[in-house]
């Protein structure tokens, strides 16, 4: 039964052919092969500790977890319908691929990157708006044209100039204290996953990274706020070997930019670090936990719960050069991350193994963008930096602030990161008394769904009222409506004498406060 | 207050004689009345309770308010020539406050704060956290550490840390503690006929829709039935239930001021400044242990002085309104109030284009108000020089105050915050250098 599954799905997979560009035919049977080989991966580690997979979810739940986990925000009515109604056993695959050719994954991998690289104009990064906008448009191009990852690293990391012209330039900018142990602490942490507070085997820490950052200066230039960062060759090295993390030596040579040691070190395919830190990133991020957890803790005495899952996602990340979207195709099209949420009886415990999709609150921008889209009716976001202040175009998207200066306090109350920190933990989606009071009985979420035209137009030229119920349902849960909900929607507009108006308002309410819209499941 | 009395009693008892026992019965019987208070001060500290902090968000004069500089010439003082004196012999403030001049033994002012950053950003950080920015860490503010350290104690419905009406935009109030420590805002407006307040007092629904619109969310959300034991569910559970206790329940009328006179909402000014102190009292009396009043508009590069034609009378009459209604209902012993903003400004009038008569952000040398819960009044701490321009005795710093609010709340500095990847790490971040600690403000902490 279960050898079964795993076959057909490989025949579709092998079927998508014309899907997949270059050397179609043998890339499309390596990506199969590789998706049930990381499937094969879990499976093993589930058999071993006596746990059972959860079946596969839903093309509802499905649809509506993908596009919340690669583009941050919900499908649209259209997208649920069409897809729930769809007859195509590739229609999957199909979504995946046209939501990571789409602008929001590229907006959303903005978000995430600008968390980790702590974008923000004012404190306590200080960046400046204009070199904020620079550099999330450096990363925006960055990940739209899929530059390697290797690539973006070295980017970011061997870079001199303006703040304003080279953009990359800001990471070196984005700290309190511009020390060379700050900056390689904050490497270490982002680019190799090793907290400030961890030492290795051979007792090395992020702190003995200092000396590639020696030479680091910084200058400001007649315009406002502009700042060169640059590299004075000068500087020559305290010392002249260092040995890394995990025992390699590195040389530093007098004369050059120290940097590039510490990256060719870093981006070379031996590296023990790099490309696992990334994948184990990404799985975090699309399965809520890492195989390493925290993704941002690697140190011996916290092993990976499924060492060989995580290797294999390493060696097809170093094996495709770096390319970040195969990995998120490779682990979208499994059914790992296809399981239901539902728990059964051997796994409803099983916290560290995969056996079925965790559940967790939307994000703070997903949530705040879901309501406004429910509702058609958008924040405003403006910039206290500089005065006078700039405010943003009315349409733009919790997801789109590229600013963690630029905010409200809605977004922070769900646990929208400070940018204070690289940590994932940063991001907190833990639920709160005071986020449940806020859903429930705040004046600017009912002023929002009461004052929709959306919703009154809905109202008015849905007269039937089983089909406004469904329209509400997709809407808001991107479903259709059980009938047992729909006589209970259908009893509450009957029963009480209330405006029709207010009917509406009341179910998107209703809905907008019910667990399955505000997890992610 | 009986047992230690009482104690000290036996204990003499068991040493001396019959008639010396006669004659100190006479005198414990003299002393009486003054020996509970005594023991009170001595074996176990009273604390205060609460703490209002009424914020002038953007940064206000302190030349114009509670240091001005009269013989500076009208380049430093613009039209504000005069002062008003207060009733504590020796000490001046600002012409504008004809009110609070009639209080001063209540209150004290620290002239002489300085932190140096001319940046609202960091200054704000500086101010509300009571730490020197940089390093890696980025501390909470006091609000939220009082939150936490309070979490065993304080039971209320309430938040812990409430802001009227708006939280800080310019940093994040939790710091490393976590959303859940951000203050609770209000929002709406308390000046207005109804207060709506965000979550809790919705003005838009009767009990009877609410009660209806709650039915009708029982009966759809029926998720947790797919996942049962999933401990998140359970908890929203959990919230919902405690949400709508407060929703539908008493406690929500703390933010109701239709239960207040006309008199005292019209003492307190009625205006958004006036009426948030209000409630500021209001919840400090049910127990809530730190508020916020976050007053808006003192940004004034321009046309300052027309607008602090408008603001420093609103102030002179809410903050002198606080005062008064605290001391009159025996609350001030319990409630530290202070007043500041983020930093000062510049004591020389920017005559010329573009701000042709405002005043720049100034770090330098700048105000603060501060009062009950511990505090004496009629007391100046530090001093500038005569244009205002330098603090020239008692520097203090926001590592000061807040080290000496905390230690009024009974919180000790010298403990441990809990950082989610540090580990435990010190109350406050303090600056290495000597000359960079003014040291805790025992000068004006009542014995």
């Amino acid at each position: 039964m279960k050898k079964r599954t795993v076959l057909s799905f490989i025949s579709l997979l092998i079927s998508t052919l014309p899907l997949f560009s270059q050397n179609q035919k043998e890339s499309a049977q390596d990506f199969s092969n590789s998706v049930a080989r990381l499937d094969g991966c879990v499976d093993n580690n589930l058999t071993k500790n006596n746990l059972k997979a959860s079946a596969l979810c839903s093309d509802e739940v499905f649809l509506r977890r993908l596009s919340l986990d690669i583009t941050g925000r919900q499908p649209t009515v259209n997208d649920a319908q069409k897809f729930i109604e769809l007859h195509d056993p590739l229609k999957r695959i199909k979504k995946i691929d046209s939501l990571l050719n789409s602008d929001g994954f590229v907006e959303y991998q903005v978000l995430k990157w600008g968390d980790l690289l702590r974008c923000k104009s004012e404190f306590p990064s200080n960046l400046w708006p204009n070199a904020v906008q620079a550099y999330s448009r450096w990363m925006k191009e960055s990940i739209r044209n899929n530059v390697p990852y290797d690539q973006f690293v070295r980017d970011l990391l061997i870079s001199s100039g303006s703040n304003f012209r080279v953009p990359e330039v800001n990471f070196y900018r984005a700290f309190q204290t511009r020390d060379a142990k700050n900056i390689s602490e904050s490497f270490a942490l982002i680019f190799m996953g090793m907290r400030p507070s961890t030492s290795f085997g051979n007792n090395k820490s992020a702190a003995d990274l200092g000396p590639f950052f020696s030479q680091l200066k910084y200058k400001k230039s007649e315009e406002w706020k502009e700042e060169f960062v640059y590299i004075d060759k000068d500087v020559s090295p305290k010392v002249y070997s260092v040995t890394m993390p995990g025992g390699d030596k590195v040389t530093l040579k007098a004369n050059t930019d120290l940097r590039v040691a510490l990256v060719d070190w870093l981006t070379a395919k031996q590296n023990p670090y790099f490309a696992k830190v990334m994948v184990n990133r990404i799985w975090f991020w699309l399965m809520g936990r890492g195989i390493v957890n925290e993704p941002d803790d690697f140190r011996d005495s916290n092993p990976p719960s499924n060492p060989e899952l995580l290797t294999f996602l390493e060696n097809e990340f170093k094996a495709h050069n770096y390319d970040v979207r195969y990995i998120f195709r490779l682990i979208l099209n499994s059914r790992t991350y296809q399981r239901s949420a539902i728990a059964n009886e051997s796994n409803k415990t099983d916290e560290t193994f995969f056996s079925h999709y965790r559940i967790h609150r939307l994000t703070a921008e997903q949530l705040i963008d879901a309501i406004c889209d429910i509702t058609d009716a958008p924040e405003t976001y403006w910039s206290r930096v500089p005065e006078p202040f700039t405010f943003l175009p009315k349409d733009t998207r919790a997801v789109q602030l590229e600013d963690g200066t630029i905010s409200t306090p809605v977004l922070e109350m769900f646990g929208r990161p400070s940018r204070d920190i690289s940590y994932e933990s940063d991001r907190n989606n833990n639920l709160t008394m005071k986020q449940v009071l806020y859903l429930l009985n705040s004046t600017q979420i009912t002023d929002k769904i009461n004052k929709s035209k959306k919703l009154r137009s809905l109202t008015d030229q849905i007269t039937v009222k089983e089909k406004l119920i469904t329209e509400i349902y997709l809407l808001v849960l991107n479903r259709f409506p059980l009938s047992s909900e729909t006589s209970i929607a259908l009893n509450y507009f009957t029963e009480t004498k209330k405006d029709k108006y207010q009917n509406t308002s009341d179910l998107v309410w209703a809905l907008i406060n019910s667990k399955e819209f505000l997890f992610v499941h | 207050m009986k047992k230690p009395k009482f104690n000290t009693r036996t204990q003499y008892m068991n040493r001396i004689n019959f008639f010396r026992l006669c004659s100190l019965t006479v005198v414990l019987f003299l002393l009486g009345t003054l020996l509970p208070l005594k023991a009170q001060q001595t074996t176990e500290k009273r604390y205060a309770k609460s703490v209002i902090f009424v914020y002038l968000d953007g940064g206000p004069a302190q030349t114009d308010m509670f240091d001005p500089k009269p013989k500076a010439g009208k380049d430093y003082t613009g039209p504000f020539v005069k002062t008003s004196v207060t009733n504590v012999p020796g000490i001046e403030i600002g012409e504008k406050f004809p009110l609070l001049a009639k209080m001063a033994d209540k209150y004290c002012i620290i002239r002489s704060m300085t932190h140096g950053i001319n940046g609202h950003e960091t200054a704000n950080y500086v101010m509300e956290t009571g730490s020197l920015p940089g390093g890696r860490i980025v501390y909470p503010s006091m609000g939220a550490v009082i939150a936490f350290k309070k979490e065993a104690t304080y039971k209320g419905s309430i938040p812990a840390y409430v802001s009227l009406t708006t939280g800080s935009t310019r940093f994040n109030e939790a710091g490393f503690l976590g959303p859940q420590y951000k203050s609770f805002a209000t929002g709406g407006s308390p000046e207005s006929a109804q207060f709506s307040v965000e979550g809790i007092v919705n003005n838009s629904y009767s009990d009877d829709q609410l009660k209806n619109r709650k039915k009708l969310l029982n009966a759809l959300d029926n998720f947790s039935d797919l996942n049962p034991g999933n401990k998140q569910l359970a908890d929203m559970d959990k919230y919902q239930q405690q949400a709508y206790s407060l929703i539908l329940g008493e406690d929500r009328k703390v933010f109701n001021l239709n239960e207040e006179s006309d008199a005292i909402r019209s003492r307190y000014g009625k205006n958004r400044l006036g009426q948030s102190c209000l409630v500021a009292r209001r919840l400090i009396q049910k127990g809530v242990p730190y508020v916020v009043v976050r007053n808006g508009g003192w940004d004034t590069h321009k046309q300052h002085f027309e607008r602090m034609n408008e603001k420093l009378p609103e102030l002179d009459q809410a903050l002198s309104a606080l005062l008064q209604d605290l001391s009159d209902k025996g609350l001030l012993d319990e409630t530290i109030v202070i007043c500041g903003g983020e930093f000062g400004r510049t004591p020389k009038v920017l005559y010329e284009p573009p701000w042709n008569g405002g005043r720049n952000h100034f770090g330098a040398a700048f105000s603060y108000l501060v009062a009950g819960g511990g505090f004496v009044g009629g007391k100046v701490v530090g001093a500038t020089d005569p244009r205002g321009e330098k603090v020239i005795e008692r520097p203090v710093f926001p590592w000061d105050l807040s080290e000496t609010i905390y230690t009024l709340m009974g919180i000790d500095t010298k403990g441990t915050l809990p950082h989610p990847t540090e580990g435990e790490v010190p109350m406050l971040f303090l600056p290495q250098e000597k000359e960079k600690r003014g040291g805790m403000l025992t000068e004006i902490m009542k014995p």
